[in-house]
C-alpha cells in the first residue's frame, strides 16, 4: 500500500530557494559538475513525468522513450533543417510529443499491467524501426550529429554554463507545474485511481479520461526533456528510442522511491553520480546497478525516499 | 515469386519458427502457472549460445550435442538460482514491479557476460554432422542444419506435450496455472514446483540459444532482440498455453522471414504491429486455454 504523501511546508520557498542555490552553482562548481547537473535535470524530468503514470497512477508505460525520442528527433530535425528561432523548435516538438501520447494513449487506454506496458513498449518500437530505417530524414543508424545550441529568444545559450541555466529554467518549471498537477484534484483522482480504480469509477469518475491525461501530461514532459536532451548532447541516435532505454526512468523512479514526487529526482542525483562513481574503476557498472535495484526491489520496495521517510516517522513516533 | 522459392522460404521460416518456439514455450509455461513476465528470458536464451561456445572452445574435442547438454545444464542452475533467492520475494507483488526485477537481471547477465566473454561477436561452427546441404528443387540449397533445427522444435514440442498433458507433474503444472491456492490446500509443494518449472522454461531457453549459436552470430545483445519477438508469441498465443505458443510461434516466424523477403525495410516492424494488432482486438490471446 503506498504511503500517504506528506505535503511538504513552504514549496514556494523551497522553490525559490533551489533555484537560486542552483543559478549560482557555476559560480563556485568545476564545469565537470555543471555538466554532470545539466543531466541530472534532464533525467529528473524524464523520470518524474514518467513517474506521473507509475507512481501516481499506477501504470507501467515501457514505451515513454517513444516521446523522448520523437521530440529530440523533431528538434534536431528543425534546428538543423530549417531557419526557425529555438524557441519555435522547441515547443513545436514538444507538441508533437503530446500528439503522440495522446494518440497512442488513446489506443493504450484499454489494458492494465503487463499488457499494457507491452503495449507501450511495442508503440515505441515502431517510432524506434522508423528512425532506425528512414535513413534520408534522420541518418538511420548514423543519427543526427552536430546539433547547435542556438539562441533561445534573446537568451544565447550556447556555451556550458549558459545552457546550464536554460535547462534548469525550463525543468524546474516543468517540475513546478507537475508538482501541482500532482497536488491538483486532478492528481488526486489520479491517486485514487492508482489506489482502486473500480472504487474510482463508481464515483462516477471516467477513469479512461483521466488515465488517458495522466499519459498525455507524461509524454509532454518526456518531450520536454527530448528537446532539452538533443542540444545538451549536440548528438541524437536511434538508441535512444530503443526500448530497453524506456526502463531508465522506471528504474531511477524506483530507486529513489516511486510514490513520492521527490522520488525520481532523488533517484536520479543516485543514478548519474552511481555511474559516473562505478564507471571509474569499472566498465561494468550496469551489473552493480542491476544488482542494486534487484536488492531494492526485495528489501525497499519503497525506495531510498520510502526508506527514509519510514525512518523519520518512527523517530517521530519514539518520541512521543 | 517462383514456387520453389516460395518452399525454401517457407522451410528456412519454419527453422526460425522452430528456434522461436523453443524460447517461448519456456516463458508462456513460467507465464502461465508463476505469473511472472520474466524480461530475462531472452537473457538465458544469449547464455545458452555462450555456454555452448565456452565448452565447446575450453573442451577441446566436446561434441556439439554434449557441449549443448552442459550449457543447458548451467542456464538451469542460473534460472534455479534466479526464482530460489530474488524471485520467490516478489511473486505477490504486481507486474510492474516483477517486470523491472526481471529486467535488472537483464542488467547484470549482460554485463557479467561482457566482462566474461568480451564484447566481440562468437561463431560457433556448424557441428560437422550436419554441416552440408541437399539440393531442393529449383536448385535452392537447404542447409540440413536448418532441418535439425526443425526436427528438434518439433520433438520438444511433442515431449512438452507429453508431459504437460500426460505426467502427473503436468497435471500440476496445469492445476497451477487454473488455481495455484487450491493446489495448495491439496497439500502440494508449490513452491517447489515453481522453481522446477522455472528451471524447465530457463533450460528450453538455453536450448534455443545453443541451437540458435551456429545460425546467428552470438553476441550481448541477441537477448534483448529475441525476447520482444518472445513476449509478442506469448501474448498472440495465449499467456501459458503451449499449443498457442507453438501457432504463434509460426506465424511470426513466416511473418518474419517473409517480411524480410517482399518489405525489407520495414520487416522489423511486423512483428510490433501483430502484438499491437492483437493486444487491441483479443488481449487473451488467440488461443488461450482458460
Amino acid at each position: 500500500m503506498p504511503p500517504k504523501p506528506q505535503n511538504f511546508k513552504n514549496p514556494i520557498i523551497w522553490f525559490f530557494v533551489s533555484l537560486v542555490v542552483l543559478w549560482a552553482a557555476p559560480l563556485f562548481l568545476p564545469t565537470f559538475y555543471i555538466y554532470l547537473i545539466t543531466e541530472i535535470l534532464i533525467v529528473s524530468l524524464f523520470a518524474v513525468s514518467t513517474n506521473v503514470l507509475l507512481g501516481f497512477t499506477g501504470l507501467l508505460s515501457f514505451g515513454q522513450v517513444a516521446f523522448f525520442g520523437s521530440s529530440a528527433y523533431a528538434v534536431s530535425l528543425l534546428i538543423k533543417g530549417t531557419s526557425l528561432p529555438f524557441a519555435a523548435s522547441f515547443f513545436l516538438s514538444v507538441g508533437i510529443s503530446t500528439l503522440a501520447a495522446l494518440i497512442i494513449g488513446l489506443f493504450c487506454m484499454r489494458l492494465r499491467g503487463f499488457y499494457f506496458a507491452i503495449l507501450t513498449l511495442a508503440f515505441s518500437q515502431i517510432f524506434f524501426v522508423v528512425v532506425y530505417k528512414w535513413t534520408s530524414l534522420t541518418g538511420g543508424d548514423d543519427g543526427i550529429v552536430g546539433i547547435p545550441k542556438k539562441p533561445f529568444l534573446f537568451f544565447d545559450i550556447n556555451g556550458a554554463d549558459a545552457y546550464y541555466h536554460f535547462v534548469m529554467f525550463v525543468v524546474m518549471v516543468s517540475l513546478a507545474l507537475l508538482y501541482l498537477i500532482i497536488r491538483s484534484p486532478l492528481g488526486e483522482v489520479l491517486q485514487a485511481i492508482r489506489d482502486n480504480s473500480e472504487r474510482t469509477e463508481f464515483l462516477g469518475l471516467q477513469v479512461r479520461n483521466y488515465r488517458l491525461a495522466s499519459f498525455v501530461i507524461a509524454g509532454t514532459f518526456g518531450g520536454v526533456a527530448g528537446a532539452l536532451f538533443a542540444p545538451f548532447q549536440g548528438i541524437v541516435t536511434p538508441e535512444l528510442l530503443h526500448w530497453s532505454h524506456s526502463a531508465e526512468p522506471l528504474m531511477i523512479s524506483l530507486l529513489g522511491g516511486m510514490y513520492f514526487f521527490f522520488g525520481p529526482i532523488a533517484g536520479a542525483v543516485i543514478f548519474v553520480f552511481i555511474k559516473e562513481w562505478i564507471t571509474g574503476f569499472t566498465e561494468y557498472w550496469m551489473f552493480w546497478y542491476g544488482l542494486l535495484l534487484m536488492l531494492l526491489i526485495m528489501y525497499l520496495p519503497g525506495g531510498i525516499m520510502g526508506f527514509v521517510s519510514e525512518h523519520l516517522k518512527r523517530g517521530k513516533d519514539d518520541s512521543r | 515469386m517462383e514456387f520453389s522459392y516460395f518452399i525454401y522460404q517457407l522451410i528456412i521460416g519454419l527453422s526460425h519458427s522452430m528456434l522461436l518456439f523453443l524460447i517461448a514455450s519456456g516463458l508462456t509455461i513460467i507465464f502461465g502457472l508463476l505469473n511472472i513476465p520474466n524480461f530475462a528470458h531472452g537473457s538465458l536464451y544469449m547464455l545458452g549460445a555462450y555456454f555452448t561456445y565456452y565448452f565447446l572452445h575450453s573442451l577441446p574435442g566436446l561434441s556439439f550435442g554434449l557441449a549443448l547438454v552442459f550449457s543447458v545444464l548451467a542456464v538451469g542452475i542460473i534460472g534455479a538460482i534466479l526464482e530460489f533467492i530474488p524471485l520467490r520475494k516478489i511473486y505477490e507483488r504486481s507486474h510492474a514491479l516483477q517486470l523491472l526485477m526481471t529486467f535488472s537481471f537483464i542488467l547484470m547477465i549482460d554485463d557479467a557476460t561482457k566482462y566474461f566473454a568480451g564484447t566481440d561477436f562468437l561463431s560457433i561452427a556448424i557441428p560437422k554432422l550436419m554441416d552440408g546441404s541437399f539440393t531442393l528443387p529449383g536448385d535452392r540449397e537447404m542447409p540440413v542444419y536448418s532441418i535439425f533445427i526443425i526436427a528438434c522444435g518439433l520433438v520438444v514440442a511433442y515431449l512438452l506435450w507429453l508431459g504437460l498433458y500426460k505426467t502427473r507433474l503436468g497435471k500440476l503444472v496445469q492445476a497451477g496455472t487454473a488455481n495455484k491456492e487450491m493446489l495448495s490446500a491439496l497439500g502440494i509443494n508449490v513452491p517447489r514446483l515453481f522453481t522446477l518449472v522455472f528451471i524447465l522454461g530457463s533450460v528450453l531457453a538455453g536450448l534455443g540459444g545453443g541451437l540458435a549459436g551456429p545460425l546467428k552470430a552470438v553476441s550481448v545483445g541477441m537477448g534483448e532482440t529475441v525476447i520482444i519477438t518472445i513476449f509478442a508469441i506469448v501474448i498472440v498465443g495465449g499467456v501459458g498455453s503451449l499449443k498457442g505458443a507453438f501457432i504463434a510461434s509460426i506465424l511470426v516466424g513466416e511473418l518474419n522471414t517473409f517480411g524480410v523477403v517482399f518489405f525489407p525495410s520495414f520487416a522489423m516492424a511486423f512483428t510490433y504491429i501483430l502484438v499491437i494488432a492483437v493486444l487491441l482486438t483479443k488481449p487473451e490471446g488467440l488461443f488461450r486455454i482458460k
